[in-house]
């Protein structure tokens, strides 16, 4: 049966084979160039024109000048100790009221759910929002990139159907058992919603990694920035990050700033294979109820 | 109806669940709730000296402002531009991405091109619109391929006819691998012997493509439409605002990067304010749009 | 010998000014300039302000003794004078340091966060609940009576001549009046402490630059008109492949000279020779001047990344030689010229003139403004009145002998020297600094880009730049017109500070992006016309009655 390679199929494959080639090229090759670049000086950077498939003068001198950079390393501590404190806060909240939203039989259930949904549709916009941060005396200081993240209702709404999974029958043997909600969360549903787990922490990992947009409102002293809002400063508004360290620095200026890309970007495209496994299956759960 | 008996014990019963969802509450009152307050601030003249309670009230002039502002058409078509053009091309890139991998028998190769591809979506906003920055100036990468094959070098960044391909490929760069996942997962959930049964009947693979794989895939597709459909203001803004510049602005500049811009750079507060009430509420007309075509689709609704 | 140089500030100035403009800075790039403000005091207030003058004339007559004993300790948010970007904060400093030493206050700074936009930082700042005691930005003296109006800043009118004499002599010094004008507000209150340049030649600091090696090597003239430029352009491209590039923020008043235009490719408005106030962008001289730069740009004469690069972006391409001609800043010019000494020998980049209708003609517009800053120093009201005055006392340090040497040259024997004319000289330490003189003067100086009060001195610029870049500043403001056009600094009531926000704000942003769309060819000049008609319809009418109003009352004092 297999053994009927035709005409049409030698080249439909050929077809396909030589579009995937080519896409996964056109994607590596940015990844690649950042990596090469990274690794040379400057003057070869610009002598290569976009063109970098190798390092020409392989060294790890950008390497050594970004740890030495005050600037970065404290930005790249700060991004770390966002992590640090939003995670638990995160999935604290992203789990109870997933657990909330699972349950079913309690009166006034459909209002709350209600309150937590709205928010959903309706935000008071950037300006109230700002205003609401100030007021709250939480302007200029790491909370603000904490706390007023500290939960989206769509992943909570994954939480939920996650938890809507585990047969009811389990739940109803332990409450018939007489154990607490308290108890059935801990003994039951955490254990069984572990993969759902590891995608919510990998979705709020990588939002709160990668965000720049809260800080660059909420944050005003250039010491509390995180690394992706000095990246910003640099990549975008084309900051220098070097201006005074004299001429060997900037030899280095643009391979530093490759350098850095590689450093906050790597560890977490290394979190995701350790938790690919669950995340087929999470993401399913996420998506098969919105 | 609700007799005061039945609350009690409907309490005494569900305490812990009631008592679990009060931080949830807490957070959503101080920070989604506290902040609605804020904006009758769209119908002030506000001045932060002042404060909410002493600045002066004006009605709906900023909203009269807005519908005669220059920008205002441009500000609403760009958003829906945008909007519609994300749906026609970074909407089914994965979708395709999804049935050309599932031809794939080599899975050495699959796994392969499908690492390289999904990888990029962990790779910041800010860093993937810097490359692009890089790549697009008149000496980058792209000026060079393109003069490689005899064209002539110009900043891409700065011609308005350019500024929805750069938005629309480097969405489909960074996101397409990833996206494509949950259409894998779909299609290693299709039963093999649909296409036993098909080759046997003789179908070609692009028939069986067209006929098991794309309707296996039809309701997550559908779902994930109306989710996009519902959501259709909510443009990239964080990307926009990193890409875009004055030269742009006649394409790339949406309702929320006006309001941003208005709010931020121009200090315009209230006037920001009443644009984003704007955004919001169109938002929500589209959001109960979508779901109620959802639910007559037979779907169970996005609410 | 230091009496002697200082009496030059200190004393008569030679150049009169009419009215405002911006500081001169080499670094803050085009988005951080100000917005203009100006200054009309009623008669009747100058009297007020004269017998207060008299009043508090002995005690004003006393000087303050730096360093103050028993200083509180005093917070501060300024955009400038920042910090040497090696060292992580002010603490290590050592101009903030010797600042603190000298005047015996110790300060608490605190300035935008890197990369951001201080417009936007300033507007966030005063959002906030707790302000520092100092803030040192751009504020327009309409915004500050606003402010003060709020309850949010001291007025200060009463407090200078006693707590701030240096400042209020300077004020009243002969040939300053203009000065004074622009520190008041409409209602003739003076509400911070303003940065001033010494001359004219200060806010000068731009201005058309070429390479003079290519010049001789094709036999070409220095070009005056617009086709001289535009001949030496063609040849430029032809033989070296070398463009006109210039940074956006930087292009200020552009070429419009060469067409007796008023504007580069911003909103601009000025006083014609009737004395009315005219929007330059509604001009037909300002659409001859588009026309000329969209030729220029289609024939490939302009550099493309000139709309979006920076200062660094284009220093990279000066050195690569792909640049002949450019439009820039002292201190670039001096960046240029440094790096073709140490890397690209027989590059020769020189200043030129603006360009002229013909030559012998004045030039309309040139970068050029008044010798009253736009920065100045508020005080707030988080301070008790005895912490604002030793907060006025702090700033009125800038005006001082002592604090104008320190401000611009730093310490004496350490950072500079003076020769036998009273001229200063830089010491070695600073000519030898291991990130290069500019570097130098951050880390010792403050008024290089300073929002704190204070003279920017003349000379410091001059010795602070490459002699190229000395020489070039005479020949851009060499026989023009500018102070003619020039709209002096005014003060609004607050009603027409309103409809600037409702009408020129918007207004400048459509002319902005109108400008760039006519020189890419993104929109045809043909359309001027209805480009015209929809500034009308945006309100532009309005807004010239309120500058007029504003104008009219400046010159009835």
């Amino acid at each position: 049966m297999h053994k009927r390679k035709n005409a049409e199929d030698i080249i439909l494959d050929g077809i396909i084979y030589i579009i995937l080639i080519l896409l996964a090229l056109a994607t590596f090759y940015p990844m690649w160039y950042v990596l090469i670049a990274s690794f040379s000086s400057g003057t070869h950077i610009a002598a290569s024109g976009g063109l970098l498939l190798w390092p020409g003068d392989f060294n790890i001198e950008a390497y050594k000048l970004t740890f030495a950079h005050p600037l970065l390393i404290r930005s790249f501590c700060n991004s770390l100790a966002v992590l640090v404190l939003s995670l638990p806060i995160n999935i604290l909240l992203t789990v109870l009221c997933g657990y909330f939203m699972a349950s079913a039989g309690m009166v006034w259930k459909k209002y709350i759910v209600g309150i937590i949904m709205f928010t959903m549709f309706f935000s008071g916009g950037l300006i109230p929002k700002f205003l609401n941060v100030q007021d709250l005396g939480l302007y200029n200081s790491i909370w603000a990139l904490v706390l007023p993240g500290a939960m989206s209702v769509y992943n909570a709404i994954i939480c939920k159907t996650a938890i809507e999974g585990i047969p009811y029958s389990l739940v109803e043997s332990a409450y018939i058992d007489g154990a607490s909600d308290i108890a059935v969360m801990r003994k039951i549903i955490l254990p069984l919603i572990k993969p759902t787990m590891a995608v919510l922490l990998l979705y709020y990992g990588v939002s709160h990694w990668n965000a720049w947009f809260s800080a660059s409102i909420y944050i005003k002293d250039a010491e509390k920035l995180p690394i992706q809002n000095i990246l910003r400063a640099v990549l975008i508004s084309n900051t220098k990050l070097t201006e005074s360290f004299g001429d060997s620095y900037n030899a280095y200026a643009d391979a530093m700033q490759y350098a850095a890309i590689v450093i906050i970007t790597v560890p977490i495209m290394c979190v995701y294979p350790f938790l690919q496994k669950h995340f087929t299956k999470g993401v399913m759960i996420g998506a098969v109820k919105g | 109806m609700l007799s005061k008996g039945k609350l009690k014990k409907d309490f005494h019963k569900n305490k812990y669940k009631y008592i679990m969802v009060i931080p949830v509450l807490i957070y959503l009152f101080l920070f989604c709730y506290k902040p609605m307050y804020g904006v009758i601030i769209a119908f002030q003249r506000y001045r932060p000296t002042l404060g909410i309670a002493r600045s002066p009230w004006v009605g709906l002039d900023n909203f009269v402002r807005f519908f005669k502002d220059v920008n205002f058409w441009r500000v609403v078509r760009n958003t829906f531009t945008i909007s519609f053009l994300s749906i026609l091309f970074t909407f089914p890139a994965p979708i395709l991405l999804a049935l050309l991998l599932n031809e794939v028998r080599v899975s050495w190769f699959k796994r392969l091109v499908q690492t390289v591809t999904y990888l990029p979506h962990f790779i910041a906003m800010v860093v993937v619109c810097g490359l692009v920055n890089r790549f697009c100036q008149s000496d980058g990468l792209i000026n060079d391929l393109i003069a490689f094959f005899g064209g002539e070098r110009s900043n891409l960044l700065i011609k308005t006819n350019m500024f929805y391909p750069i938005y629309i490929l480097s969405d489909i760069w960074k996101e397409v691998g990833w996206n494509s996942i949950i259409y894998l997962a779909t299609l290693a959930s299709i039963d093999q012997e649909q296409y036993e049964a098909a080759r046997i009947d003789g179908a070609g693979r692009i028939q069986q493509m067209w006929y098991i794989t794309l309707p296996g895939l039809l309701p997550t597709i559908s779902m994930l439409l109306i989710l996009r459909l519902g959501n259709i203001l909510g443009v990239g803004q964080e990307k926009i605002l990193l890409l875009y510049n004055e030269m742009t602005y006649e394409v790339a500049d949406v309702i929320s990067t006006f309001v941003y811009r208005k709010g931020l750079s121009d200090a315009d507060y209230s006037y920001s304010t009443a644009i984003g009430l704007f955004d919001s509420i169109i938002n929500i007309v589209f959001l109960v749009g979508a779901n109620k075509i959802s639910k007559k689709l037979g779907q169970s609704g996005l609410f | 010998m230091r009496r002697e140089f200082l009496k030059r500030i200190f004393g008569v100035t030679l150049i009169t000014a009419l009215a405002m403009g911006t500081v001169a800075c080499g670094s803050t790039d085009g988005t951080n300039t100000a917005e203009q403000s100006t200054v009309n005091v009623s008669e009747e207030s100058s009297q007020t302000i004269s017998t207060q003058e008299s009043e508090n004339s002995e005690e004003a007559s006393a000087d303050i003794t730096y360093p103050l004993q028993d200083a509180e300790k005093l917070t501060l948010w300024a955009t400038t004078p920042g910090i040497a970007s090696i060292y992580s904060d002010y603490t290590e400093s050592p101009y903030h340091m010797g600042l603190q030493e000298n005047t015996g206050v110790e300060v608490e700074w605190t300035f935008p966060a890197l990369g951001a936009n201080w417009k936007e930082s300033y507007n966030l700042l005063l959002t906030e609940d707790t302000l520092p005691d100092i803030i040192a930005y751009s504020i327009n003296v309409s915004a500050a009576q606003l402010l003060a109006q709020d309850g949010v800043i001291y007025d200060l009118t009463d407090y200078i001549p006693k707590y701030a004499p240096d400042y209020w002599e300077y004020l009243n010094a002969e040939g300053n009046e203009a000065v004074l004008k622009a520190a008041k507000s409409e209602d003739g209150r003076i509400y911070g402490v303003r940065t001033s340049v010494e001359t004219e030649l200060n806010p000068t600091y731009i201005g058309p630059v070429i390479r003079q090696d290519w010049l001789d090597e094709l036999n070409l003239e220095v070009p005056v008109t617009l086709v001289d430029w535009e001949n030496v352009l063609v040849a430029f491209k032809e033989k070296y492949n070398a463009k006109l590039g210039f940074v956006k923020g930087k292009w200020n008043m552009g070429i419009a000279s060469g067409v007796n235009a008023q504007a580069g490719l911003s909103a601009e408005y000025y006083v014609d020779a009737d004395g009315k106030i005219q929007f330059a962008n509604a001009q037909p001289e300002w659409k001859e001047s588009l026309e000329v730069l969209h030729k220029w740009y289609e024939m490939g004469l302009i550099d493309q990344d000139s709309f979006t690069m920076n200062d660094d972006a284009l220093r990279t391409k000066v050195l690569n030689n792909e640049i002949g001609v450019s439009i820039t800043a002292m201190s670039q010019l001096t960046n240029w010229c440094l790096d073709a000494e140490k890397q690209n020998p027989g590059a020769v980049w020189v200043g030129m003139e603006y360009p002229r209708v013909a030559a012998g003609v004045p030039t309309s517009r040139i970068q050029g403004g008044n010798r009253s800053g736009s920065f100045v120093a508020v005080i707030t009201k988080e301070c008790t009145e005895e912490k604002m005055i030793t907060a006025l006392k702090w700033l009125n340090y800038g005006y001082t002998e002592d604090g104008f040497m320190y401000q611009n040259f730093g310490t004496e024997g350490t950072n500079y020297t003076l020769d036998s004319d009273g001229k200063p000289h830089w010491t070695d330490l600073m000519k030898n600094d291991p990130d290069g003189l500019e570097q130098a003067i951050i880390k010792y100086t403050g008024t290089y880009s300073s929002a704190l009060g204070g003279i920017q001195s003349t000379d410091m610029v001059l010795i602070k730049n490459h002699e190229t870049a000395a020489e070039a500043v005479y020949k851009w403001a060499q026989n023009t017109d500018n102070s003619k056009y020039l709209l002096p600094s005014l003060a609004m009531t607050d009603e027409e500070s309103l409809v600037i926000t409702d009408v020129a704000t918007p207004i400048k942003a459509y002319v902005g992006e109108m400008a760039l769309k006519y020189v890419l060819g993104e929109a045809s000049l043909d359309d001027f016309d209805a480009f015209v008609a929809e500034l009308d319809k945006m309100g532009l009418q309005k807004c010239l009655d309120a500058y007029q109003a504003a104008y009219d009352r400046y010159l009835a004092r």
